[in-house]
């Protein structure tokens, strides 16, 4: 038998590898050559195909940026560049590493190590229905739109820990992202792919992460399906804390809509500070400078909230019943919470009830979205 | 007949032609200010006042909604002058905030007649058509985003919260198990209340802003025995920590909504 050199074994796999890695589509940047060239991605198609986001209006309005128009070429973009750790310093965390679809797009962490193994400051927020965000995004409403969030984990240090030159550089040498931004946003040329377009197309994507199927949906706008007694009593006290005898203002006041999250910013109790200065972090304060602000954070949608643990904005909270257990409590003393923060009695049996209901904003249909998962 | 149709064209083209150049009504801008005030003090959260009954008190957040705003007219018989639909005024300004706390919310009406008027029309609350709509009927920045009561289907129309020094011991606590909070949430339809104040307003070319300031105190003024164990004339914040508009606690929604119509000055 005749025996194959070892150089020719090792240019089989090599060739054998390669094939794998064009097959599987690969995340890996594939040098394609000579990028220099002027108009190089003319020979690809620019057709984009407008696309609709589906939703009940009673869900709420999105407003979509004019310059930023939704294509089904975009989203798909989005979502190539949203689950491909190419956007990280060494290729192995993504966007989707912190915001995995199975857990709500969140990371089942208290806080999430970057690249580095650095923790960060605070929990990953569920991406659930985050177009419907107005008031700010992040927990303290530090920027404004998810064209402009989905710059800042690439360069944030303690998350993708990479350059914006690095990974376009990248991008542009990859196999399909040129083409795939030249089908999203009509570009000529490699050298027109700029960050500012892959974070539009990262946003597209996010605008479509949209959950109205849970339970608590189907019942109160739908037909055919009804509450368990104890989710009823659940809802009851989580909307009409008052008329059903505790005396408490309501899981509403902060969680209200059909977001189940108010647009604006509190201080829940969960830290004990004895002047503004003291929170360890500022939230809100450390945007807009006002001492006042200090430990305010956004209150994040309940929706999916069963499947988001751990909680509050630093984690400090593994399941829903601490969380409840806190609230009765009344929290901590400091010289903004929230007045709504106040201590009431909650037996063991009202508190399943409450977690039941919560319970019913779960939809699984939504973290089972095919168009949501990894396309790699 | 020939003539005749000569005659009437002729007649409809002399009375277009001379037809008036329609009349530019000349307009003018109104700023209207929105400012509070702790018996007469300029109002600021966090900050401690004296409260009626000679408690500390301090509070952390104030603001309600305002519709319908409309000017009426000197003339009895003409329609009044429609400012604003509906505005969320919140003048939450703390320390820091001293010029914000001082300008207060402003905002500006445009395109309105000259002319001389006899007063202003204030709605506080929400009126009961826009109260019927909830937040997600409107888009980013509406004032009727925010502080939809689901329980209740309405909005909150005015949001008083904060602490006093329940106990007498001479400090405020804010929050945990012996927090001194109040939060008194007036909503409903029962509770909205229109204001007319008479007011001799001359809209000219140039204006001065109109102000309307609220002095937070005269909310709690109550002539509810039941809401009043020490006959001060103010609401016992004592003993009635909080309303949410709920039963049997509408009477200090309403006393709280109704009093805007005292504790409201027009400048």
């Amino acid at each position: 038998m005749k025996q194959i050199p070892s150089l020719q074994l090792i240019g089989i796999f090599l060739a054998a590898l390669l094939l794998t890695m064009v097959a599987c589509d690969s995340t890996e940047p594939v040098d394609p050559g000579p990028i220099d060239e002027p108009d190089d991605l003319l020979e690809f198609t620019y057709d984009p195909e407008s696309y609709e986001l589906e939703y009940p209006d009673w869900l709420g309005q999105i407003e979509i940026p004019a310059d930023n128009p939704m294509t089904v070429q975009g989203i798909e973009l989005g979502r190539r560049l949203f689950f491909d750790p190419i956007l990280s310093a060494d290729s192995t965390m993504s966007c989707s590493s912190c915001h995995n679809p199975t857990q709500s797009f969140t990371d089942g962490l208290a806080t999430s190590p970057g690249v580095d193994g650095i923790l960060g400051q605070r929990s990953a927020m569920s991406l659930i229905n985050i177009a419907f965000v107005n008031n700010g995004l992040n927990w303290n409403g530090s920027i404004q739109t998810l064209e402009e969030q989905a710059l800042e984990p690439v360069i944030n240090t303690v998350e993708l820990h990479e350059t914006w030159p690095n990974v376009m550089g990248k991008l542009q040498r990859h196999q399909n992202y040129p083409r795939l931004f030249r089908e999203a946003f009509g570009i000529t040329d490699r050298d027109e792919m700029t960050k500012e377009l892959a974070a539009k197309a990262i946003a597209q994507f996010e605008r479509t992460l949209i959950s109205y199927n849970s339970k608590y949906d189907q019942i109160r706008f739908g037909t055919g399906v009804f509450y368990e007694e104890d989710e009823i009593n659940g809802r009851d006290l989580f909307f009409f804390e008052l008329a059903t005898g505790l005396d408490h203002p309501g899981c509403s006041h902060c969680h209200g809509g059909v977001q189940f999250a108010e647009p604006s910013f509190f201080n829940n109790g969960i830290t004990e500070a004895a002047t503004f200065a003291d929170f360890p972090d500022k939230g809100l304060g450390e945007v807009t400078g006002i001492p006042s602000d200090n430990g305010l954070f956004r209150p994040p949608s309940l929706r999916n909230i069963a499947l988001t643990a751990p909680y509050m904005h630093d984690g400090r909270f593994a399941t829903l019943e601490e969380v409840l257990d806190h609230y009765k409590s009344g929290g901590h003393p400091s010289p903004n919470v929230s007045a709504n923060i106040q201590p009431f009695t909650l037996s063991d049996e009202d508190r399943d009830h409450l977690i039941a209901f919560l319970k019913t904003l779960t939809d699984t249909s939504f973290i089972n979205n095919p168009a949501f998962q990894n396309p790699f | 007949m020939k003539y005749f149709t000569l005659i009437l064209l002729s007649s409809c083209l002399f009375l277009i032609g001379c037809e008036d150049e329609p009349k530019e009504q000349p307009v003018t801008s109104l700023d209207l200010s929105w400012t509070a005030n702790y018996d007469g003090e300029t109002f600021m959260t966090f900050k401690e006042y004296t409260y009626a009954d000679g408690r500390k008190i301090q509070f952390n957040n104030f603001n309600f909604f305002v519709s319908d705003i409309a000017l009426i007219s000197a003339d009895a018989n003409a329609a009044r002058t429609e400012l604003v639909e509906i505005d969320y005024v919140d003048l939450s300004f703390d320390e820091t905030q001293v010029d914000q706390a001082a300008t207060g919310k402003s905002f500006t009406v445009r395109d309105l007649p000259l002319g001389e008027y006899a007063g202003i029309k204030i709605g506080f609350g929400v009126n009961a058509d826009l109260n019927r709509s909830k937040p997600t009927d409107y888009g980013t920045g509406h004032p009727l985003t925010r502080n939809f009561w689901d329980g209740w289907s309405s909005y909150i129309f005015s949001m008083i919260e904060g602490a006093a020094d329940m106990d007498n011991d001479g400090t405020i606590v804010n929050g945990g198990a012996d927090t001194e909070s109040f939060t008194y949430h007036s909503g409903t339809d029962e509770v909205y209340n229109e204001v007319i104040i008479n007011k001799n307003i001359i809209l000219s070319d140039e204006n001065a802003p109109l102000q309307l300031k609220i002095n937070v105190a005269e909310l709690f003024r109550n002539t509810d025995p039941e809401l009043d164990a020490n006959g001060d004339g103010y609401l016992d914040i004592e003993t009635f920590r909080g309303t949410h508009s709920a039963n049997g606690e509408m009477n200090i929604a309403k006393t709280i909504m109704n009093n805007f119509s005292t504790a409201l000055t027009v400048e």
